[in-house]
């Protein structure tokens, strides 16, 4: 185990490299003067200049990599070039509310799509089936941003049950951190809902069609202790890859999905960011996000040789 | 597996014994056929079924709802919600197909290069396609447009690389799966030339994953398309795209659900058929995924 976990720990360095390569040149990529971009073309060249020996432009590029991934592996996220402000200053809070935002989507979706698609898979083409598969595609097909709107109109605005938007702190204010979280959470986690129960389906079916569960059958093991201990414990093996490769999926909604419902979290930041071309707060905030869909696979890929010793040793 | 066994695959897409095409058994298939048809057919028509001018503003008619004059009622500027609908589908599946056309040849080209490559090639390209990977598609997207600039075009283009790796990684597996076979050995021994080999004996049987892939892209290139120009970031005003017109009308929520409601069915659907047809063609195509 401890050969597995040091190799695989050993293959994320590049990737991570990789990662900041990325966040870097496309910025520095961008068609003209980065800096008449940002400022606009009438500023004071002393300024323009300062500003481009600040953001390291008046080096050669890969010079400049090198000496912003140095300032970065010391945490030096830089400046923001709206606020001044250090861009690492309140990003782990922002972080935080990212995380809780998308962790309840996790688990909205988690505990809704694994019994559905358990349910689909046993009841296979009848009629729970066929209107659980069909319920899971138009979840994947329904766009996020829309059923935002449809959620606010109907909670919020017509029957007033919920408010349609903001933050609270969960410490300070938990009830209205609560009711403040499930629209928003629910937005995130609908169309990973349905890529979850159509996966937990199929992960079912395959596992129920292999000679193990014949066997286990013609021995004559009940059929629940056949479903739930030698089926469902087989088909979680793949299903929790498709958790972590989901929660990429669930880090790129937030952009939109903080973004309406004025959640302060990384991926409205990233939105205003954008708008604003305040690029070093692009490059951290999209580096940001690949770094944790590239450790949460690696967690999930360490859990996996745990449930799977054949992965581990192979 | 038996005939017997009761998990054997597939029972209500029609019985083995079944005289149609096997495509059309499958019913979701055709009901992508169907869905996605129909929106062809009416971003091709458009300028000839449209009830009114898509970008005509008419002041005298803002915010109306649903009536037999405007069938899915007006915006704040007076403009015919139906016939900016059927003209968006135009831009939705323009971008879908040129972005993923692009991710397609990109992708599909690098995939074959490095499975015939194999070695350093094959893992510098692969390991780029992972770090591409790691990034979630929608931020990764968004970021290359900032960088290139935000219109229409750009896009098209940022789509069509966040969708590469992909198709790199489609395309890789399975040339890796054709170049074991044995005819590929025994066309090499004939001589045949690397490029040859490829068009001629490696894609052919690498269509099927290919084509899946394609048609998933073109409901998730669509869906993309949407979000970006709800963020502001893809199609400009008054250009009628789906995704606009749900921005434009988010002020008028409140007093003009219409406007929430009608431009969101249309990109449902759009993505819901392309999925349903991807579905469709999987478990035609490719009988190791059905399910």
């Amino acid at each position: 185990m401890l050969i597995y976990t040091f190799k695989r720990l050993l293959a994320v360095i590049p990737i991570l490299l990789g990662i900041t390569a990325v966040s870097y040149f496309l910025t520095r990529t961008i068609p003209g003067d980065l800096v008449a971009v940002m400022l606009g073309t009438n500023t004071d060249p002393e300024v323009a200049a300062q500003l481009r020996h600040k953001l390291n432009l008046d080096r050669p590029i890969l010079e400049g990599y090198v000496v912003w991934l140095g300032q970065l592996l010391r945490g030096n996220l830089g400046e923001s070039l709206r606020s001044g402000r250090p861009i690492g200053e309140d990003m782990g809070t922002r972080y935080g509310r990212t995380a809780q935002l998308t962790l309840a989507a996790m688990v909205l979706a988690l505990v809704t799509a694994i019994p559905l698609g358990i349910l689909a898979a046993l009841r296979r083409n009848r009629t729970v089936d066929q209107a659980i598969s069909s319920t899971a595609l138009l979840g994947v097909s329904t766009p996020d941003f829309w059923l935002a709107f449809l959620l606010i109109l109907v909670f919020a605005v017509w029957l007033r049950w919920l408010p349609p938007a903001g933050y609270a702190s969960p410490l300070e204010k938990p009830w209205l951190f609560l009711r403040l979280l499930l629209l928003p959470a629910l937005t995130l986690g609908f169309q990973v809902t349905g890529i979850l129960t159509r996966f937990t389906r199929s992960a079912m079916l395959e596992v129920l069609s292999q000679d193990f569960i014949r066997t286990a059958r013609s021995k004559g093991v009940g059929e629940r202790t056949v479903m739930y201990k030698h089926a469902l414990r087989n088909a979680l093996v793949p299903i929790t890859t498709v958790i972590g490769l989901n929660i990429g999926f669930l880090l790129g909604g937030t952009v939109i999905v903080e973004t309406i419902f004025g959640w302060p979290g990384v991926g409205s930041l990233a939105v205003t960011a954008i708008n604003q071309r305040d690029y070093p707060v692009v490059q951290a905030t999209v580096m940001l996000f690949a770094f944790t869909f590239v450790i949460v696979n690696l967690v999930v890929d360490l859990l996996y040789g745990v449930i799977d010793p054949r992965i581990r040793y192979g | 597996m038996t005939t017997t066994s009761p998990s054997k695959p597939a029972s209500s897409p029609g019985s083995p014994s079944s005289k149609r095409p096997r495509l059309l058994r499958q019913r979701s298939f055709v009901l992508g056929i169907l869905l996605i048809g129909t929106m062809a057919l009416c971003a091709v028509l458009a300028p000839l079924i449209s009830p009114h001018d898509p970008v005509e503003q008419n002041f005298d008619s803002t915010l109306q709802s649903p009536s037999l004059r405007f069938l899915l009622g007006t915006d704040m500027f007076g403009r015919d919600q139906l016939s900016r609908i059927i003209f968006g589908a135009r831009i939705s599946f323009m971008v879908g197909l040129i972005s993923v056309g692009i991710a397609l040849l990109a992708g599909g080209l690098l995939g074959l290069l490095a499975a015939y490559a194999r070695g350093w090639l094959d893992n510098l390209i692969m390991r780029v396609m992972d770090v591409l990977l790691a990034f979630p598609f929608l931020l990764l997207t968004i970021a290359i447009m900032a960088s290139f600039g935000t219109n229409l075009v750009n896009a098209m283009i940022a789509i069509g690389i966040v969708y590469t790796p992909s198709f790199a990684r489609i395309t890789r597996a399975a040339t890796l799966g054709v170049m074991e076979q044995g005819f590929i050995e025994a066309s090499q021994a004939l001589g045949s030339s690397p490029m040859r080999l490829m068009l001629r004996h490696v894609l052919p049987n690498i269509t099927g994953p290919l084509i899946v892939q394609t048609t998933l892209s073109l409901a998730f290139a669509i869906l993309a398309e949407a979000a970006l120009s709800f963020l502001g970031l893809g199609t400009q005003p008054p250009t009628p795209s789906w995704g606009l017109m749900l921005n434009e009308g988010r002020s008028f929520f409140n007093t003009a659900p219409w406007l929430a409601i009608f431009p969101g069915v249309a990109i449902t659907l759009a993505v819901l058929g392309f999925n349903l047809l991807g579905d469709g063609l999987r478990d035609a195509l490719d009988p190791r995924l059905r399910d």
